[in-house]
């Protein structure tokens, strides 16, 4: 018995939990509004877009570029180290 | 190249400076207008990055048959450059998509399996790190599975239904656009050379530095 009243409960909570869930809806619009009639809330410009693809293939290059410099300074500094110290134990 | 790096970085800059000039004269597409002109960037760097894959398979068949060292750096260079262009057309792609179709990213074919692509060239790396002896032959045969994704990128508009532009935009271009999108494509493909050639420099001077310290212990 509990097991039913628990399962009508379960239902009835899913049920309303499902209608409160829908929102009224706005009427469709009919017909179709040019994107230049559109309110300038709505409307997307595209430069912001491509000044930011543009941009994130510069800085993408540029941090690539300067992360092999700095790694390739990493290993100079590493051989330089290396010259040195096998300069001073074979003195 | 280690005399030419210089001046070719110098005409590479120039030309990626010059390239928005370039694209921003070219013809208006008809529909996309402005937002069309990020194609300029994103396609090119799809080019270099497969060119990139395919020299790093053909760096890795040149390791395991030949045995050369030299195959080993190319194969390892070209995989990271790889990377590098696969996250310019992973960002670019999906600034497009924001306006072009109301949504950054989309799971269609074409767009899952470029970036499974990439993933596959993330973990190519990731194998190289971590993955000690004997990584350097299996990366390899990850190179070459990720060279055989290629044609699935590139034609996976023709075989599966996607949202994606089809392969039929750059053939079709319009004298006006071409000559942008070709200069474009120079300007990339000569910027992954460049990056190629001196990150390969570094794996050399690694494997230098290696020798180095064994003959250290010896």
């Amino acid at each position: 018995m509990a097991k039913r009243v628990l399962a009508f409960l379960f239902v009835t909570a899913i049920s309303m939990a499902t209608l409160f869930a829908q929102q009224p809806q706005a009427p469709a619009r009919d017909q179709y509004i040019p994107i230049d009639q559109l309110p300038p809330s709505e409307q997307m410009p595209s430069a912001p877009f491509v000044v930011a693809a543009y941009s994130a293939v510069w800085i993408v290059a540029m941090l690539y570029l300067f992360s092999i410099w700095r790694r390739i300074g990493k290993v100079e500094q590493d051989m330089q180290v290396l010259a040195r110290r096998q300069k001073d134990a074979s003195r | 190249m280690k005399k030419a790096f210089i001046p070719l970085l110098v005409v590479a800059t120039a030309m990626f400076a010059y390239a928005p000039i370039l694209i921003a004269q070219a013809k208006f597409e008809s529909t996309m207008f402005l937002l069309q002109k990020i194609m300029y960037f994103h396609v090119p760097s799809w080019f270099a990055m497969f060119t990139a894959i395919g020299l790093s398979a053909l760096g890795g068949v040149w390791f395991i048959f030949k045995n050369d060292k030299r195959g080993d750096w190319l194969a390892v260079a070209a995989a990271e450059v790889a990377v590098m262009f696969g996250v310019m057309g992973l960002t670019t792609g999906p600034l497009w998509a924001y306006k072009a179709w109301g949504v950054a990213w989309q799971w269609d074919a074409k767009l899952t399996i470029a970036f499974l692509l990439e993933l596959t060239f993330i973990s190519y790396l990731l194998l190289r790190k971590y993955g000690g002896p004997g990584s350097d032959k299996l990366s390899a045969a990850v190179a070459l599975f990720g060279l055989a994704t290629v044609p699935f990128v590139y034609y996976a508009v023709n075989i599966w239904r996607t949202i994606h532009p089809a392969n039929t935009v750059v053939p079709s271009l319009q004298p006006g656009m071409r000559e942008a999108f070709w200069f474009s494509v120079a300007a990339f493909l000569l910027l992954m050379s460049l990056l190629i050639s001196q990150r390969a420099r570094l794996e050399r001077m690694r494997s230098q530095l290696d020798e180095l310290y064994l003959a250290e212990d010896e």
